[in-house]
C-alpha cells in the first residue's frame, strides 16, 4: 500500500495545472505541504499497526510529527535590548536600553527540544507557512520574530487574561517534524503489563518481563530478569568464560563467551577473568535475591524489618537481626515480691 | 508486722497483714521469661516476648519448640532464620537493590508487577529495598553493639543509627 506522505506526492497527485499554470500557485504548494504533514502522521502511525500485534516489536519510540505551540507574551523577553545582542545589526530599528516590548523584533520562550517548521492555522485549511530564516528564528530555547506578531496576517491570536490578571496576546501555531514522543510504549502496553517509563529499551524490556511475569508466574529466572531491567543491568542469558572486564563510556563491560554483558559505571562486577560464568548467574553486584528456603547470609541481608500487618496482635513493627544475639532470662513484666515492713 | 508488695522497680504497689496472706501471694509470683533481641519500641518488644513466652493464650510457645528442637532452650538464637524457619518457607522471595538505583516510583511498580505474579491466597512476597547509610545502631539490650538497620517506619527507641535501611513490603493476594 502506497500512502501520499510528502509534499512531493501531494503535488504530484495534484497535476501539472494546479502546480504550474493556476494562478495562485503558491497557496496550492501551501496547501499541499500541510496536508501532506498530517498523511505523513497517519501513514507512519498505519505503518507501525502491524508492530503493536507483537509485544516484542513494539517500537521503542513513537514520534509526533505535529505539535501545537502557543506563545503568550508572558513568556515573552522583555530584557532591555545591549549592544552586541545576536541576531541584531547595525542600523536595526531598536532602541538599545529599551524594553523589546512593543519593537518589531520580539523573541518568546520555546521549548529548547524543538525546532520546529510552522504552519499558522489548521493542519487542513490553507495557510501561511512561516519561513525560517526569512520569518522566524529558534535558537537557545528563544523563537524570535523578524516582524511582530501582532502584526502577521493569519497568525491565530488571542487575548487571556495571565496570573496578574493582565490581559496578554496569545499566537498559536501549528508546527511540524517536531519529534516529540507520544508515549506510546507506556500507553498502550506499559499500562496493560503495571510497568509504565520513559520510551526506550529500558521499559520495552521491563514491559515484556512483566508480561512473562504474569504468564509464567515468579520464577527466580523471571524475578532476577525484571530486577536487571529495572537496575540497568544486562542478564546473562548464555554462559561461559569471563573472557574480559572493562569499562567502555559510562558502562562497566563483561565478556562472556562470545557476549558482553554490561552495567552502569560504579557498578561492582562479580565474577574475575578466567572464571566460568553460568547462564541466569548475578554478575553484578545490583541486587540480591534470596529464597524463603535459602540460607541467607548477614552479608546479604543483614536483618528484617516487619510491620504491624505481618505481626499479629501487635500495633507497631519489629526487626529480627540476622546475627546470633544471646537469649536472656528476665523478670516477667508482672512480677512482684514481699518484703516485711 | 505487715508486709509490703514491692513490683521489679522496688516500688510499693500494695501491702498485707500476714504472713500466710504474704506465702501465698509468693506463689503467685510470675516465673522469669525467655528474651533476645529485636528492634522496635520497648512495649512492642515486650508484648511480643510475652507472646512467645506463651504468655498472651500463645500455644505451643515458642521457646517450648526451641527446647523441643535443641533439647533446651539455647543460649544464642539467630531472629531472622528462627522467623525464616517459620514464616518465609516457601512462596517468598528476599529482595535487595543496591542504595539509589531504585526510586520510590520504580519499587512501587516492581511491587505491583511482583503482586500480581502471586495466585490468589499464595503466601507472602517480601522485598526489601536497601537504601543509604542513615546511622549506626547500638543494640545495647543484646549485650553487643552491631552496625545493623534502622527501619524507619518502625520505632527505633534505644538505638542510636543504622547503616542501611530495610524496609518490608507484606505482599499478599
Amino acid at each position: 500500500m502506497a500512502y501520499i506522505a510528502t509534499r512531493d506526492t501531494v503535488i504530484n497527485a495534484l497535476g501539472y495545472f494546479w502546480n504550474s499554470v493556476f494562478l495562485d500557485s503558491d497557496f496550492v504548494s501551501g496547501y499541499s505541504q500541510s496536508v501532506a504533514v498530517s498523511l505523513a502522521h497517519l501513514s507512519k502511525e498505519v505503518s507501525l499497526l502491524p508492530d503493536y500485534t507483537s509485544r516484542f516489536l513494539i517500537p521503542e519510540r513513537i514520534d509526533h510529527a505535529v505539535r501545537l505551540f502557543v506563545f503568550d507574551e508572558d513568556t515573552e523577553d522583555t530584557a532591555a535590548y545591549s549592544y552586541g545582542d545576536a541576531g541584531l545589526a547595525y542600523g536595526d530599528a531598536v532602541v538599545y536600553g529599551k524594553d523589546r516590548t512593543g519593537n518589531t523584533d520580539r523573541r518568546f520562550k520555546i521549548d529548547p527540544n524543538f525546532m520546529p517548521e510552522f504552519l499558522t492555522i489548521k493542519l487542513d485549511t490553507p495557510g501561511t507557512i512561516w519561513r525560517k530564516g526569512q520569518d522566524y528564528e529558534i535558537a537557545d530555547g528563544w523563537i524570535r520574530f523578524f516582524e511582530n506578531p501582532m502584526d502577521l496576517q493569519g497568525l491565530d491570536k488571542r487575548t487571556k487574561i495571565d496570573s496578574d490578571g493582565q490581559t496578554v496576546y496569545e499566537f498559536m501555531m501549528w508546527g511540524f517534524q517536531v519529534t516529540e514522543d507520544i508515549n506510546a510504549l507506556s500507553k498502550f502496553f506499559g499500562v496493560l503489563a503495571k510497568y509504565c517509563g520513559p520510551s526506550g529499551s529500558q521499559t520495552r524490556t521491563a514491559i515484556d518481563i512483566a508480561w512473562d511475569l504474569r504468564i509464567e508466574g515468579a520464577t527466580v529466572r523471571n524475578v532476577n530478569r525484571m530486577l536487571s531491567a529495572l537496575t540497568d543491568v544486562d542478564y546473562v542469558h548464555t554462559g561461559g568464560a569471563v573472557g574480559d572486564i572493562y569499562t567502555e563510556g559510562d558502562r562497566v563491560c563483561v565478556q562472556i563467551a562470545s557476549e558482553v554483558y554490561t552495567a552502569p559505571a560504579g557498578t561492582a562486577v562479580l565474577v574475575d577473568i578466567g572464571e566460568q560464568a553460568e547462564a541466569d548467574q548475578s554478575i553484578f553486584n545490583s541486587f540480591v535475591v534470596r529464597l524463603g528456603n535459602e540460607e541467607v547470609d548477614f552479608e546479604d541481608f543483614e536483618g528484617l524489618a516487619l510491620g504491624p500487618q505481618h505481626l499479629p496482635s501487635l500495633t507497631e513493627g519489629l526487626m529480627f537481626v540476622n546475627d546470633l544475639v544471646p537469649v536472656t532470662r528476665k523478670k516477667h513484666p508482672d512480677w512482684f515480691t514481699v518484703r516485711s515492713q | 508486722m505487715g508486709f509490703h508488695i514491692l513490683n521489679a522497680d522496688g516500688a510499693i504497689t500494695g501491702y498485707v497483714d500476714t504472713e500466710l496472706e504474704a506465702s501465698a501471694l509468693l506463689l503467685q509470683v510470675p516465673e522469669d521469661i525467655f528474651t533476645f533481641f529485636v528492634g522496635g519500641d520497648t512495649e512492642t518488644t515486650d508484648t511480643f516476648m510475652l507472646q512467645l513466652n506463651g504468655l498472651l493464650g500463645h500455644s505451643p510457645t515458642f521457646f517450648e519448640d526451641l527446647a523441643e528442637r535443641h533439647g533446651r532452650v539455647p543460649t544464642y538464637i539467630n531472629p531472622f532464620k528462627e522467623l525464616q524457619a517459620v514464616c518465609f518457607k516457601h512462596a517468598t522471595f528476599f529482595i535487595k537493590v543496591r542504595p539509589d538505583i531504585l526510586d520510590g516510583r520504580k519499587t512501587a511498580q516492581l511491587l505491583s508487577i511482583l503482586q500480581r505474579t502471586l495466585p490468589a491466597g499464595a503466601g507472602v512476597f517480601i522485598i526489601v529495598e536497601h537504601r543509604a547509610v542513615i546511622e549506626a545502631v547500638d543494640m545495647s539490650n543484646a549485650g553487643e553493639t552491631y552496625s545493623v538497620f534502622y527501619a524507619p517506619d518502625i520505632p527505633n527507641e534505644g538505638y542510636t543509627g543504622a547503616d542501611e535501611t530495610i524496609l518490608v513490603a507484606p505482599l499478599t493476594r
